[in-house]
């Protein structure tokens, strides 16, 4: 029997006219079809974006018609929770959106449907659950402690004050600590002052609460990571993680409450115009360069990690079929990885394959979700092929040592 | 005075439908929003990413053809329709009026040619009952109306006192040939089913390159 929802809440006033008029437009075409990693692993057809996008218009016209408001109407529960799984399983690369005829920011959407489900207590799905509480408990999402955060970190002075801030992020910092490591020593190479938080003081960005559409904590972690860094001063905030990043520049400052006090760079726009300096070993190698979701078509940075690699004497860069804006994701986004973690080995894979395919013998990424699956896609697979951060790389090559 | 009334209601409901989506879209309340500061020379890109449906020829050339085939073929047809309900019929009316059978089957021709490419790219199963219908009901209201240019001939005068009669709410005797009912009632379904990305996604498209642009 087919179990029905009585209640008239409201399935677009959580989201921004821009967007109820987004879903409104998909015109269903299925051109994202081609493009979304999770149909590609999966083929289920209630995960295709046009699917979603066609049962949450359902919802929508259930809830606020002119039908469903004079004669009443339900929405089924069986469907709602269907979407729910689907929106839940999405790792929110945005490729459906970059590749959209209508040109939908669906980066963007999906995390809005995602609250909109949590709202409803559909969602979270698996562990994404316990992000809040671990947050509050020990600044990160995966309830590590603390005070085990920098333990990566090589010995450097760092002042008090500066006018640019570094920031880790959690996944960097406990999942993928070559790179962040890197970042550290790069940044030192090229000359820059910068600062850093304690590590109680250097708090989760807000990007896993964001993602999974839990957003009770979100304004307060916010506000206690940039009033930290305001009272060092900086003008500049450095982060290698795209998902910070993306999240700093866009969602900060709403969050916030204002314009930020200080500007927000990826760590590839730091380096790329202070490498000249630099005296980097030869590097005879054939590098493929991943580009993340949130760094190329979430913020438009694509040229930037490329000026770093072509920098490297002897390297010659091949390419993804599908890059800068149109990269494939590597399975390790949307917060997705830990609950579908068969779909995030399985896309993972395809970029692996691709790499080998293309001959290259590095596979360089700039991203700590991606490092770390791709990491572990590696795991007993039969193709492998070495796998290096963009700064672990740089950081080798000009020879620093922690 | 059946068809009238069924005209009318047709009318009314889509107005109030349309009334009611601009409503839902509007009322919406969540703050965060990627869109940035309005600049002219980004949103004349893009008006002409609308105009040419850019994206969609950049994401599929082959799809993007019929598609643009169709669009362009059924706003001209919409264009020359309206000298049923005019008068004086204006120049740029008149003047598609020797073109009024090519576009017809373009229009149809572009519809068979979405059919084929969506089976070619084993999308079918992605089709919405929603889309089946509208695209089905489109073949009809092309088919019924080159019926009606070159096999089935009907009373023109006659439509044309049913269409003026409908917009100046002077009711005249309606053509009761079956050709004609078949296609003014097929269109009449295609307006209760109106896809509002017709309204819509030229919003969408316009931000989304004025996104672009800034970025």
């Amino acid at each position: 029997m087919m179990r029905t929802l009585k209640e008239r809440e409201s399935f677009t006033k959580g989201l921004t006219p821009r967007q109820v008029a987004e879903i409104e437009a998909c015109t269903q075409c299925g051109e994202c079809l081609r493009y979304c990693p999770v149909q590609e692993v999966t083929k289920r057809r209630e995960i295709a974006p046009a699917s979603k996008i066609r049962m949450y218009r359902d919802f929508i016209k259930r809830t606020e018609s002119l039908k469903a408001i004079l004669f009443g109407d339900e929405v089924d529960c069986g469907l709602l929770e269907e979407f729910t799984r689907a929106v839940f399983e999405c790792t929110t690369c945005g490729a459906c959106g970059q590749f959209c005829p209508v040109g939908i920011d669906t980066q963007r959407l999906w995390p809005a449907l995602r609250r909109e489900m949590v709202r409803r207590g559909l969602g979270p799905i698996g562990p994404q659950v316990e992000i809040p509480d671990n947050i509050l408990r020990t600044g990160n999402p995966y309830g590590l402690p603390a005070g085990d955060r920098f333990r990566w970190r090589p010995e450097l002075s760092l002042p008090a004050e500066a006018e640019f801030g570094y920031y880790a992020g959690c996944t960097g910092a406990y999942q993928a600590t070559p790179m962040v490591r890197g970042d550290l020593l790069v940044l030192k190479a090229v000359g820059l002052e910068f600062t850093m938080l304690s590590e109680e003081e250097e708090v989760c960005c807000g990007f896993p609460l964001f993602i999974t559409g839990q957003h009770e904590i979100l304004a307060e972690t916010v506000r206690k990571v940039v009033e930290a860094f305001s009272l060092r001063q900086i003008r500049y905030l450095v982060s290698s993680c795209p998902c910070c990043v993306n999240m700093m520049t866009k969602d900060w400052p709403y969050l916030y409450g204002g314009p930020l006090p200080f500007k927000i760079l990826h760590i590839s726009q730091v380096v790329a115009p202070r490498l000249k300096g630099l005296s980097l070993r030869h590097y005879r190698r054939r590098l493929i360069y991943h580009d993340p979701c949130y760094l190329s078509r979430g913020m438009g940075i694509i040229q930037e990690p490329r000026q770093i690699l072509r920098a490297i004497p002897g390297v010659e860069l091949v390419e993804f079929d599908r890059h800068g804006r149109e990269s494939r994701c590597c399975g390790a986004g949307g917060a997705a990885r830990k609950v579908f973690h068969e779909n995030a080995i399985g896309i993972a894979r395809l970029s692996i394959d691709e790499a080998i395919q293309k001959g290259a013998e590095r596979l360089v990424l700039s991203c700590p979700a991606c490092y770390e699956k791709v990491n572990e896609a590696l795991e007993g697979y039969d193709k492998q092929i070495e796998v290096v951060d963009i700064m672990e790389l740089i950081a080798d090559l000009i020879g620093v040592e922690g | 005075m059946l068809l009238y009334w069924i005209s009318y209601l047709v009318g009314g409901l889509l107005l109030v439908r349309t009334g009611r989506k601009i409503l839902v879209i509007l009322r919406a309340e969540g703050g965060q929003t990627s869109t940035r500061p309005f600049a002219l020379r980004p949103f004349l890109k893009g008006i002409c990413e609308v105009l040419l449906l850019g994206r969609l020829f950049r994401s599929n050339p082959a799809i993007w053809t019929v598609e643009y085939l169709f669009h362009l073929s059924f706003a001209l047809i919409m264009v020359e329709h309206l000298r049923f309900f005019l008068y004086p019929v204006p120049g740029f009316v008149a003047g598609l009026y020797p073109f009024r059978t090519f576009l017809g089957i373009l229009m149809v021709v572009s519809i068979l040619g979405i059919i084929l490419l969506k089976v070619v790219m084993k999308r079918v199963d992605y089709i919405s009952r929603d889309n089946l219908l509208l695209i089905g009901v489109l073949l009809v209201v092309g088919l019924s109306g080159l019926g009606m240019v070159h096999l089935l001939k009907v009373d023109i005068i006659g439509v044309k006192e049913f269409t003026m009669g409908l917009v100046t709410f002077r009711p005249a005797t309606a053509p009761t040939e079956g050709i004609f009912l078949l296609h003014y009632l097929g269109f009449l379904i295609f307006l209760l089913r109106i896809p509002t990305h017709l309204f819509t996604a030229p919003v969408v498209l316009t931000l989304r390159r004025m996104d672009d642009e800034n970025s």
